[in-house]
């Protein structure tokens, strides 16, 4: 990928057209965003800078952020269309799990790369079929999504606990953790696969046509309609996305394990929720940025690690995520209302120009 | 004695003035009519009556109680009731429900006593002497009874004023007189009416006052016999109307579009006709006549059930709206806010939002300056007034808004443009501009087809104008020679057949 196609005329991450989206709104959003995450990291490491500021913790927390990083970002798709994926553990689990048999069953032929290769493989593709479902239901059934992934997130779960028993499945291959648990240097592989995805996923979402439908569509699917968007198939599109992204996160979840499970993860989907919505995702639909999302999942790793060190209460804990998503919400409504007004004034300028 | 007396209402939204310095008195017992085009401020002047807006600047005085700031409660407290263009009635509910629920509720009491609310019901319907069966459901009733469930569930709150926004829009000639019956028989017992139209024999009809609104500023008001069609045509739109007629364009060879036999089961059926570049067309009818359905299947949103559709000799078919643009066909919907429009988003966006193939980059990326180009120079070539292309649609008035829906449909270079209601809710100048700049368009080639009932459009735009009643072409008609009174005519007598 060049430079200069990843960067915007005016040096800023591209994001194009989608860039000037919601022009003064999306850009302050951002930049809250940042503020907030450089201030949690701070005051982690004054808090504890022992502990804090070492090698040993920057890495432990790229292994841990990057698999409900994707699960969010896969909600995120979601919700720019107006819905949201409450299904994405549950598609993790299922896609692990049915990989984990495939890998077992195969490795004693093809050897543990190919079983590996043909595991992810299975694993996206077990993904694709459920986004495929949960994109269905919504626009050619009409279910509203809420409904629909909470459906499809027990059907999911429900056939991995049934083939699984409800135990872990163990005897991965070897060079399977090395997704999970490897390193380039010094450098986690979760971390790179992540950079890789976010990548990819700012291109589709904030480069493609494809993309810039699903935006279009999250405010007004009625008036895509009427514009030629196909509107069902970029829903049953997104949803495909936001499933193999939830695979792809299921796929490094189990690779730290060792191992897949019916249940691993069972806070990920309130979490994943929370980290899109923090990152400004709009849960109405049609404005929600990739990077908001990464940014929202780093400021959250730098708290539960920090957490961790200081040996916070786990319930308190709880509280404290509950807090900062209100708190979010309230930041975001605020900071939109200002922007809204710096609008008006600057329409009413233009319009006295025009007059006058 | 006056009921109500405005002074000097101003009223501004985002960038537009709605209101400017009204001064208006109702008095007791009097129809008064407010008229002005569509934009001119009327809505906005009911909303201040109603107490759902507050004004920026002016006084509100009912029955000599001077408001600062009159709120909804207070208005409806002092007898002022609005019975909007949709009547606000509840279809889910039945008949007494919708006249007698609200009585009840504001009773305040803890139970609903349903022998009350049939009794109340059966004695507002008396008041108007209607008779209507109590248990049916709103939803089932035609138009005109709608409207008087909403008039006797107005009257049951002891209404003083009556407020009738544009209240004959869907009736039948038979309907509105029977309207204008119980009109004057409320007159009779005291109360108020503001009438609120654009339409001109209506108004001669009932009104006893006129005020006439126009950009927001009262122009004129006094005794309906002061007034003939003249002068009031030259104060509601500024303009002495001389129909520039556009002119009929040499129409020969192979037609732009052809339609042939085409229908929906149910909705339009048997619709044949063709269209030859360089017209503009016009499809009246009433509402309900199957206009906008028409409108909608040629636009691929709805399947056709029978016929078939050429567009320049090839037969095309429209199983979505994608099929409709790749066939060179645009349509610029009725209502922009919820179908023509994404409102939280950029003008730039919306008007690449139906070419976004047009502004990728070789790699098959959207690209900045690709769009920033296409925009820019719509924004140029239609007026749109903004300070940025990056501004969100939401912040333009209403006209500026259609702007950009016509922008959006004109890059995709269509040879056939639809519009349907292209100027309802736009101030005056846009009014002007979209007129004259879809005539531009036509000369240049294009097939255009309008869909409205605002008659003096039909007739100053349209070189043709097809009638439509129960789904069908009942007439087609040349414009030239065809006078506003022949077609407003025709327009309700079609019902008036129908209905016998």
């Amino acid at each position: 990928m060049q430079k200069d196609k990843l960067l915007g005329r005016d040096g800023k991450l591209a994001m194009m057209t989608d860039g000037k989206l919601n022009g003064l709104l999306a850009d302050s959003n951002l930049v809250r965003l940042a503020l907030i995450m450089v201030g949690a990291f701070t005051l982690m490491a004054v808090l504890n800078p022992q502990l804090y500021l070492t090698v040993r913790n920057f890495q432990s927390m790229a292994f841990q952020f990057p698999e409900i990083g994707l699960m969010s970002i896969a909600v995120m798709i979601a919700m720019l269309m107006g819905g949201i994926n409450l299904s994405v553990l549950g598609i993790a689990n299922l896609s692990t799990i049915i990989a984990a048999y495939v890998m077992i069953a195969t490795e004693p032929h093809i050897g543990g790369w190919g079983a590996t290769f043909l595991g992810i493989a299975t694993a996206l593709a077990i993904g694709v079929v459920c986004g495929a479902l949960n994109g269905a239901l919504i626009a050619w059934v009409g279910i509203p999504a809420i409904l629909a992934t909470l459906g499809t997130m027990e059907i999911f779960t429900g056939i991995a606990v049934y083939i699984t028993g409800g135990s872990a499945v163990f005897g991965l291959p070897a060079q399977f953790a090395y997704i999970g648990s490897g390193r380039i240097g010094p450098v986690p592989m979760p971390l790179i696969v992540f950079a890789g995805i976010v990548a990819l996923c700012i291109i589709v979402l904030q480069r493609k046509k494809f993309g810039l439908e699903v935006y279009l569509m999250g405010t007004n699917q009625k008036a895509a309609t009427f514009t030629g968007i196909l509107t069902e198939r970029v829903i049953i599109k997104a949803h495909i996305m936001s499933g193999v992204l939830a695979a792809m996160g299921g796929i490094i979840m189990s690779s730290r394990a060792v191992s897949a499970k019916a249940d691993y993860g069972s806070s990920y989907t309130i979490m994943a929720i929370l980290v899109a919505v923090l990152g400004g995702t709009n849960p109405f639909g049609g404005f929600g940025k990739v990077m908001g999302v990464v940014m929202s999942i780093m400021t959250i790793q730098f708290l539960a690690s920090g957490f961790n060190i200081l040996r916070v209460d786990a319930y308190f804990r709880t509280f404290i995520w509950g807090a900062l998503l209100v708190a979010m919400l309230l930041i975001n409504y605020y900071g939109n209302k200002i922007s809204e007004k710096k609008q008006i004034k600057a329409t009413r300028a233009a319009s006295s120009d025009a007059s006058a | 004695m006056a009921f109500i007396t405005l002074t000097g209402i101003s009223k501004s939204f985002a960038g537009v003035r709605a209101l400017q310095n009204v001064d208006m008195v109702i008095n007791k017992g009097e129809i008064r009519c407010l008229a002005g085009e569509n934009g001119g401020g009327k809505s906005t002047l009911i909303k201040v009556i109603s107490g759902f807006y507050t004004p920026d600047e002016g006084q509100i005085e009912i029955n000599g109680k001077l408001y600062k700031k009159l709120t909804p409660q207070q208005a409806i407290k002092e007898g002022i009731q609005i019975i909007y263009q949709d009547f606000s009635v509840f279809p889910n509910l039945t008949v007494a429900e919708n006249i007698a629920l609200n009585h009840e509720r504001l009773l305040g009491k803890w139970l609903v006593n349903w022998k009350s609310i049939r009794e109340n019901a059966q004695r507002a319907l008396d008041m108007i002497g209607v008779q209507m069966d109590l248990d049916a459901l709103v939803g089932s009733l035609s138009v005109a009874d709608k409207q008087l469930v909403a008039i006797c569930r107005a009257l049951l709150q002891d209404a003083k004023l009556l407020v009738m926004d544009e209240p004959t829009t869907a009736l039948t000639r038979k309907e509105v007189d029977a309207l204008f019956a119980v009109t004057r028989d409320l007159q009779a017992k005291g109360i108020s009416i503001l009438f609120v139209s654009h339409k001109l024999e209506e108004v001669f009809e009932i009104a006893e006052e006129l005020t006439i609104l126009r950009n927001g500023a009262k122009v004129i008001e006094g005794p309906m016999k002061e007034f003939d069609r003249a002068k009031f045509i030259y104060h509601m739109t500024g303009r002495t109307i001389e129909p520039t007629q556009f002119e009929s364009p040499v129409t020969s060879g192979e037609p732009l579009m052809k339609v042939e036999n085409i229908g929906i089961t149910d909705l339009f059926d048997d619709i044949s006709f063709e269209l030859y570049a360089g017209e503009v067309m016009a499809i009246t009818g009433l509402l309900g006549s199957g206009r906008s359905e028409l409108a909608r299947a040629l636009f691929g949103l709805d399947k056709l059930t029978s016929g078939r559709i050429f567009i320049e000799g090839k037969q095309i078919t429209l199983g979505n709206v994608k099929d409709a643009i790749e066939s060179g066909i645009a349509y610029v919907p009725e209502d922009r806010l919820t179908e023509g429009l994404f409102l939280p988003h950029s003008i730039d966006n919306n008007v690449i939002s139906a070419t976004i193939d047009g502004v990728l980059n070789k790699q098959r990326m959207l690209s900045a300056k690709k769009t920033k180009t296409l925009s820019s120079s719509w924004i140029e070539e239609l007026k749109i007034v903004t300070p940025s292309g990056n501004m969100p649609a939401q912040t333009l008035s209403g006209g500026n808004q259609q702007r950009v829906v016509l922008a959006k449909w004109l890059s995709s270079h269509p040879k056939i443009l639809i519009l349907n209601g292209p100027t309802v809710g736009v101030d005056i100048g846009s009014k002007t501009d979209i007129h004259s700049y879809t005539r531009e368009l036509a000369k240049k080639g294009m097939g255009v087809i309008i869909i409205s009932d605002d008659i003096p459009e039909v007739l100053e735009n349209c070189n043709r104008v097809l009638l439509m009643k129960k789904g069908q072409i009942i007439e087609k008609m040349s414009c030239e020679g065809l006078t506003e009174e022949a077609l407003s005519r025709k327009l309700t007598d079609v019902v008036e057949e129908v209905a016998r």
